[in-house]
């Protein structure tokens, strides 16, 4: 039967209409927004976005990806910036209001790891994927880790990421934090000083690109979450891909929504 | 309430319904096996297809602009070959139509990817000489008449399958394009494809995508759609299947009622996976509504009150 009607919550596997519990403006321009899971199996994991109507009708005609930032039994959080007019009225929602979303979509970052030192960077809004992925790795006794979050100016989220680990470096281009200027300085201090079993990043794709780069340098496993402008979300439309190797010295477009959004960096061919 | 037959014969192509979704926006139809059942489609045009693999364009490949959306994919796909061996058998496995979609750079391209397809179960061949954002073939064959006879007419030769041409808007004159393929032997005639458009963005001041131009599609492209369905109705006599930004049942009625005998969903796969039955339990309930008991009877019907 059509969706369109009532509030009711409506289900055909991966497409629900979703309350909103909570959304509250945690920095300038970003929003942090608890929505309910449309069901106890909801199952959605670190790395995985959902992609949502932000407005009524054809306006704005595509869905925004957002990626889950943080989960427990009943709710999720995405954590949104507002950077153009679909996340602008997605923002402006309030409590009570339903959403349409699709998911969960794309693929996880790899958590299969038992013990060892990991070293988690995210830059700007790329911080929040890695807030579900702190949260998990947490669970685990003998995964150590450390975390640099970098932001353009005020930070947002950090106390959210100390609920889960002690050790986490503030980097700003502001001053008054634990360092001035961007997350790969830092970064590569911290390799260089300290080995690390695997890196998870997320952030712009000039900063991932270092984070691979140096990565690779000393011989670190890293795991890139990428962003990217998407249409469907579900990997028909092919106009969210991104450059992998494939074989000796071919390359081929994927689909960053669908054989993504975590890639390893050996995998991934950035243009210069 | 009368029964209503909402099956569709596209000169020779039977449809047991006049929904089916369009070439590049509906994959090769996995992707949307958690969202519908492919059972209740009509037809799935599949992704376009080309003799050898095509990597397809830089990014960006996307902007979204006023009701619409420009894309720049380029024809990604992984080959006809590797289609029939990996993609076909899946998609078989459903009562639908099996529409496959062919480009080419040449007229030989055209007719030997026709030549391959044709020996394989496959349901139609629709003959894109529309795409705009490929360096050669694509819409250059589908912008002047002589051309897009003489790709038809070559194409035709080579393949007894039911055979559609999909019609690049981006031309003076659609009439005179739409008789040239009808007069070549195609049994169907498919159209829009997306209209040729740009995006700039002003701080950077580049275009939004890689190559510049892209494929406008989505609610903004409707009306244009819809005269062309319109004027192409008045001057063939070979089915038409309407598609430019229907999102709705009410978009496709109209759609009928300028002359389509069946529809395609584009975009609207984009936002609503879902959207294809929603459109076809609407058409089902429109037709019961207005008393006609098949799309036969509301093909054409729209009246133009100063004519």
């Amino acid at each position: 039967m059509g969706r369109s009607i009532g509030r009711e919550v409506y289900t055909l596997e991966k497409n629900y209409l979703c309350e909103i519990l909570e959304n509250q403006r945690i920095a300038h321009n970003v929003h942090r927004i608890k929505i309910k899971k449309p069901s106890k199996d909801f199952k959605i994991q670190a790395g995985q976005f959902i992609n949502i109507k932000c407005g009524e009708g054809d306006f704005p005609l595509l869905r925004r990806p957002i990626s889950i930032g943080l989960t427990d039994e009943e709710s999720m959080i995405v954590y949104v910036s507002k950077i153009g007019k679909g996340t602008k009225l997605l923002c402006d929602k309030s409590k009570g209001e339903f959403i349409d979303i699709l998911g969960p979509l794309g693929n996880t970052f790899n958590v299969d790891i038992e013990e060892g030192k990991v070293l988690i960077v995210g830059g700007g809004i790329g911080v929040a994927p890695l807030l579900e992925l702190t949260r998990v790795l947490s669970q685990k006794d003998d995964v150590e880790m450390k975390l640099i979050l970098g932001y353009r100016d005020e930070p947002f989220i950090v106390e959210e990421f100390k609920n889960y680990v002690d050790n986490v470096i503030v980097v700003s281009e502001k001053e008054g934090f634990d360092h001035k200027g961007y997350v790969i300085a830092p970064f590569e201090k911290e390799l260089r000083e300290n080995s690390y079993d695997e890196v998870f990043s997320c952030g712009p794709e000039p900063m991932l690109k270092k984070i691979k780069e140096i990565s690779e340098e000393n011989n670190t496993t890293v795991q890139l979450l990428l962003e990217e402008r998407m249409a469907c979300g579900i990997g028909a439309c092919l106009v969210c891909t991104c450059k992998t190797k494939r074989g000796e010295d071919d390359w081929n477009y994927v689909r960053i929504c669908k054989e993504g959004p975590v890639f390893y960096g050996k995998e991934v061919i950035f243009d210069e | 309430m009368n029964k209503i037959d909402l099956s569709v014969d596209l000169n020779g192509l039977k449809l047991k319904n006049p929904i089916t979704v369009a070439s590049g926006t509906f994959g090769f139809g996995r992707e949307f096996i958690d969202y519908i059942d492919l059972n209740s489609l009509g037809g799935i045009m599949v992704k376009g297809l080309t003799l050898e693999e095509r990597k397809g364009n830089p990014m960006p490949r996307v902007a979204e602009t006023p009701m619409g959306m420009l894309n720049s994919v380029g024809l990604q796909n992984p080959g006809v070959k590797y289609f029939i061996k990996e993609e076909m058998p899946f998609l078989k496995q459903y009562d639908t139509k099996i529409i496959g979609n062919i480009n080419g750079n040449t007229i030989e391209e055209y007719c030997e990817i026709a030549d391959i397809l044709s020996k394989t179960s496959i349901d139609s061949l629709e003959l894109n000489i529309s795409c705009p954002n490929v360096k050669e073939g694509g819409v250059s064959f589908g912008r002047d008449p002589d051309m897009v006879y003489k790709v038809t007419k070559a194409v035709r030769e080579h393949t007894d399958k039911h055979l559609i041409v999909k019609l690049s808007p981006n031309v003076t004159d659609i009439k005179e394009i739409a008789m040239a393929a009808e007069k070549a032997g195609a049994d169907c005639i498919s159209l829009i494809n997306t209209l040729i458009g740009m995006a700039i963005d002003i701080n950077k001041e580049v275009t939004v995508l890689a190559r510049g131009m892209g494929g406008l599609s989505g609610p903004a492209i409707k009306p244009v759609a819809l005269r062309m369905v319109y004027e192409v109705f008045n001057v063939v006599s070979i089915p038409i299947i309407g598609m430019g930004g229907i999102m709705n049942y009410e978009d496709a009625i109209e759609f009928f009622l300028a002359g389509a005998h069946a529809i395609s969903i584009g975009t609207g796969n984009l936002i609503n996976p879902r959207i294809a039955i929603e459109v076809l339990e609407g058409i089902g309930q429109h037709l019961a509504e207005k008393g006609y008991r098949s799309i036969e009877g509301i093909k054409g019907k729209v009246k133009v009150p100063s004519k």
